[in-house]
């Protein structure tokens, strides 16, 4: 591929580096080595691996990337001590109440009187039903059918960080209990099944790593 | 009129004082289905209180939507019916002529503080 | 939050699921957890750290509305970064808009004073100091590329100027870096 001629903002007079030309690249730019990089060197590219000025290059290139996140990670451990209050800015912003979802019927005698519970308000709880249950935590709760319809079958899907230790079957049976005891007391739903899928086990202290 | 936020107001009173009720929200319609009387009432600072929907179908017969919270110390469908029956109460005994009311209730938010392991 | 919250040690995905559905409290762990990673990543696009407070704050509220599109939660992280580089580059345009600054390419690191400058110089890793030396146009490639993850097309339609000018701006970026960080070695 050969390089686009300079545009203009690109014909500055700057001091040439050496080691970085394409004469010391063997006709390659550094532009070309960097996406080169960025697609994890795949498909392999014969000219460039047999280049040593281009592996040096290349080298170089991802030390500076490792060493560059590096940087931001380092730089963001030293911003924890700041003062964290501009989090509490944004809880006041946001609202409370988030998308209600459908609505699920109660029954009344009286056809003119019409009662319901949001989908989100019977989330909640299933969220608070499950949660604390052997140490472990609901994530995304779904009520699978038409919950609009009285005596329709739902199905209830949802997934559960558990923390490390206790055996998952179990638990799993005894989030799904807790479940379900809850939605008999609070809802009308009929309650086919409650899936509990277990998605991932936490230990105390586990944090993300880099992207 | 005057006397759809009063009758709002009254029975927002009602409502919250229905064993198992946290709170009445303003309904996601409250601000439209009063739109003509907050805007003819803009100048009473109370007018934004209005938490209860009134409206009033052509012919006159009233619909009443309410937003609750619910504490998880009672079956919510208890409550919800309970708040169903006391809001019909206070609109028979203001005017038992009138066409049936359509009343509509619904639970937003179940405050669980009571439930969990 | 207190200690030995279980929320706290949740994974991403769990917190992310339950900020979708309204939990406030999921939603501050995960500002706690990426809020400073966030702000130093807009303060190096942005040239300073005088605006990084209020994109981060903006991304966030954006991010509560918008979190129950997202399809795969666990990928919150990477995707709150990308709504911080868009917001910082809105930042830059509308302040060029107002500021008419005619040379793009040339103006250096130019909302620092020379006190900050300095100080910036002390604190910071040698490699940051390269960075933050970068003329703007270079730095803002090159962050939105290297820490961003941003494609190329994307950093183009964001800063409004033809991919090949990205990729100029990044090869130079990277080739003074490089010279940057040889020379102290």
């Amino acid at each position: 591929m050969t390089p686009e001629p300079p545009g203009p903002l690109e014909s500055e007079p700057e001091r040439l580096l050496d080691g970085l030309d394409p004469e010391d690249l063997d006709g390659h730019t550094i532009e070309e080595l960097g996406d080169y990089l960025d697609g994890g060197r795949r498909p392999r590219n014969a000219g460039i691996e047999e280049s040593p000025g281009c592996l040096i290059a290349l080298d170089a290139l991802a030390r500076l990337r490792a060493e560059s996140w590096a940087m931001l990670e380092g730089e963001a451990l030293a911003d924890r001590d700041r003062d964290q209050s501009w989090i509490q800015n944004v809880i006041a912003n946001i609202s409370r109440e988030s998308r209600p979802g459908r609505d699920i019927p109660v029954g009344h005698p009286d056809p003119a009187t019409r009662l319901n519970i949001t989908e989100g308000a019977v989330r909640g709880l299933v969220r608070a039903a499950g949660d604390g249950t052997g140490g472990s935590l609901i994530g995304r709760v779904e009520l699978d059918g038409d919950v609009t319809v009285p005596a329709e079958p739902i199905t209830v899907h949802v997934t559960a960080s558990a923390a490390f230790g206790p055996n998952l079957v179990v638990l799993a049976q005894l989030i799904r209990e807790q479940i379900l005891h809850a939605l008999q007391t609070h809802t009308e739903l009929n309650v086919l099944a409650v899936n509990v899928a277990i998605e991932n086990v936490h230990t105390p202290g586990t944090t993300e790593g880099p992207r | 009129m005057s006397d759809d936020l009063h009758l709002s107001r009254l029975l927002a009173d009602v409502v919250s004082d229905v064993p198992g009720v946290t709170g009445v929200y303003p309904a996601g319609s409250l601000v439209r289905s009063l739109a003509r009387e907050l805007v003819d009432a803009a100048l009473d600072e109370n007018a934004g209180d209005a938490r209860i929907a009134v409206t009033r179908a052509p012919g006159g017969a009233l619909s009443i939507t309410a937003t609750i919270g619910v504490e998880a110390g009672r079956p919510v469908p208890e409550v919800l019916r309970a708040v169903g029956d006391a809001v019909r109460a206070v609109l028979e005994a203001e005017d038992s002529s009138a066409p049936p009311p359509v009343i509509e209730v619904r639970a937003s938010h179940i405050d669980t503080r009571t439930i969990g392991a | 939050m207190r200690a030995g919250n279980p929320l706290n040690d949740a994974p991403d995905g769990i917190l992310a699921a339950r900020a979708a559905d309204g939990d406030t409290r999921a939603f501050e762990v995960l500002m706690t957890r990426h809020g400073s990673l966030m702000r130093v990543y807009a303060a190096k696009i942005l040239g300073s750290t005088a605006e990084a407070d209020d994109v981060v704050q903006d991304v966030f509220i954006q991010a509560w509305r918008q979190l129950d599109r997202l399809a795969d939660p666990s990928a919150v992280r990477s995707w709150l970064m990308r709504m911080v580089g868009n917001r910082s580059i809105e930042r830059i345009r509308r302040r060029k808009d107002l500021a008419n600054v005619d040379d793009w390419d040339g103006t250096l690191a130019s909302n620092e004073t020379p006190e900050r400058i300095v100080e910036i110089r002390i604190q910071m890793g040698e490699l940051a100091r390269v960075v933050a030396g970068l003329p703007d146009g270079q730095r803002q490639c090159w962050v939105l590329r290297e820490l961003g993850g941003v494609s190329y097309a994307d950093i183009a339609e964001e800063l409004d100027v033809p991919v090949s000018t990205v990729r100029g701006q990044l090869a130079r970026a990277r080739r003074r870096i490089i010279q940057g960080m040889e020379a102290w070695r």
